[in-house]
């Protein structure tokens, strides 16, 4: 199984969980992304799905100076973005006990 | 935040690649990129000083980078040029690509605050000196209208300008070439040494064409030999290789233009005479200027010189 398919398809919902916890950068977000597991996910990817977000009005962003290199621009969640988590969040649960059950289902079998 | 912040802190092989990320972003509105490279140069500045690890090994090679971005961002993929133009442009990268290359344009983005910083005294410091000659007589600030204020002034605001148009690479893309080469050009002007342009009229003289005898002031028109007795007297003049000494260089056809003492004198131009002053006994009036130029009738012919004319009394 392709797993770096499965996980685009799932770097919408993470980000925006990630992002909803606390402000952060693009960087950090990540790091945090690989600590949760996600070891597979690009860097660009990353990048590119922050941007997409901000540009569909779902998170906002703010110019950091930081001493340890250059400003970094920290993304937060807005309301449209809370909004669209939850609404990610419920299709993922269904999804995954909808799979979760015909995958018990086919071991039952099994 | 900006790829110029970025430049301050990145490493030279951080910039490298960041550079080449925007040129694979190039055709994306200039804040998408702005903002897009801002993230990525965090992370190029947090990853490159830690690890050996050459970028692309770590991150793909940038093309691949800001595809996988475009990609995730949905912004399609780069349009792809064909023909003339895309070949010349894989010419080009293959080239950039050479390590030599690589190295000296890692020395480039090194270098290139400090160009920044200086360019604008740079440029009006040569101005300077090839148009006013001396232009530091309050070194560092160059003259501009006589005035080394005026000159500190200009150099603060062309410096301000510089970075300025370094953090709009896109909108002050042809003002800063201009403005580079502007600065190279006068650079080059006042190294070669080829400068002032602006000459005294003796420097002017010095190195025309003009073959008659030169004073500070111009070209000489005529000479008048005196005697140790205050009398007009006639001599031939020749220079140190023992060619005549013309006033006029038009006449050289005819030799020289002798200034005789018998009442004769030799006025090459359009006949006109000079009036020498006369003391009370009727002599001539020795080394006293300015004399008074005036025209009189031609009166008598000189077969070798062109107009002769009588000595007034």
């Amino acid at each position: 199984m392709d797993t770096t398919q499965v996980l685009k398809g799932l770097l919408d919902t993470a980000v925006l969980a990630i992002v909803a916890r606390e402000d952060t950068y693009g960087y950090d977000i990540i790091r945090r992304l690989r600590e949760a597991g996600f070891d597979g996910v690009g860097e660009a990817s990353v990048y590119g799905t922050l941007r997409r977000l901000y540009r569909g009005g779902y998170l906002t962003s703010q110019i950091v100076p930081s001493e340890e290199g250059p400003p970094r621009k920290y993304y937060g969640i807005n309301a449209a973005g809370r909004d669209l988590l939850e609404r990610s969040t419920k299709t993922w649960t269904h999804l995954a006990a909808v799979m979760n059950d015909l995958l018990d289902l086919t071991e039952e079998a099994a | 935040m900006t790829t110029t912040a970025a430049a301050t802190t990145l490493t030279p092989a951080a910039e490298a690649y960041l550079q080449r990320v925007r040129k694979a972003l190039a055709d994306l509105p200039e804040d998408e990129q702005e903002e897009i490279l801002g993230d990525v140069a965090v992370q190029l500045a947090d990853l490159a000083p830690a690890t050996d690890t050459d970028l692309e090994t770590a991150l793909g090679s940038p093309e691949d980078f800001a595809g996988e971005l475009r990609e995730a961002a949905g912004m399609g993929t780069k349009p792809t040029p064909d023909g003339l133009w895309s070949a010349l442009g894989r010419r080009l990268d293959e080239f950039r690509n050479r390590p030599a290359i690589r190295w000296w344009m890692a020395q480039w983005v090194r270098l290139r605050p400090y160009w920044l910083a200086t360019r604008g005294w740079l440029l009006v410091a040569s101005i300077s000196v090839i148009y006013n000659g001396d232009p530091f007589v309050r070194f560092p600030l160059p003259e501009v209208l006589d005035e080394a204020w005026v000159g500190g002034a200009v150099v603060a605001a062309l410096t301000w300008l510089s970075f300025r148009l370094a953090r709009s690479p896109r909108r002050g893309r042809f003002v800063d070439v201009a403005f580079t080469a502007a600065t190279l050009f006068y650079v080059s002007i006042t190294l070669s040494g080829a400068f002032p342009l602006t000459q005294s009229v003796d420097e002017l003289h010095a190195g025309a064409s003009y073959r008659g005898l030169l004073g500070t002031d111009g070209p000489i028109t005529n000479l008048y030999p005196y005697d140790l007795d205050g009398n007009p007297t006639q001599v031939l003049l020749y220079d140190q290789e023992g060619r005549p000494v013309l006033t006029r260089p038009e006449l050289r056809s005819g030799g020289y233009e002798p200034l005789v003492s018998d009442g004769t004198l030799i006025i090459p131009e359009d006949g006109g005479a000079i009036a020498i002053p006369l003391d009370e006994n009727g002599r001539p009036i020795p080394n006293l200027y300015p004399q008074e130029e005036r025209p009189s009738p031609y009166r008598g012919v000189q077969p070798t010189i062109p107009t002769t004319t009588t000595l007034q009394p």
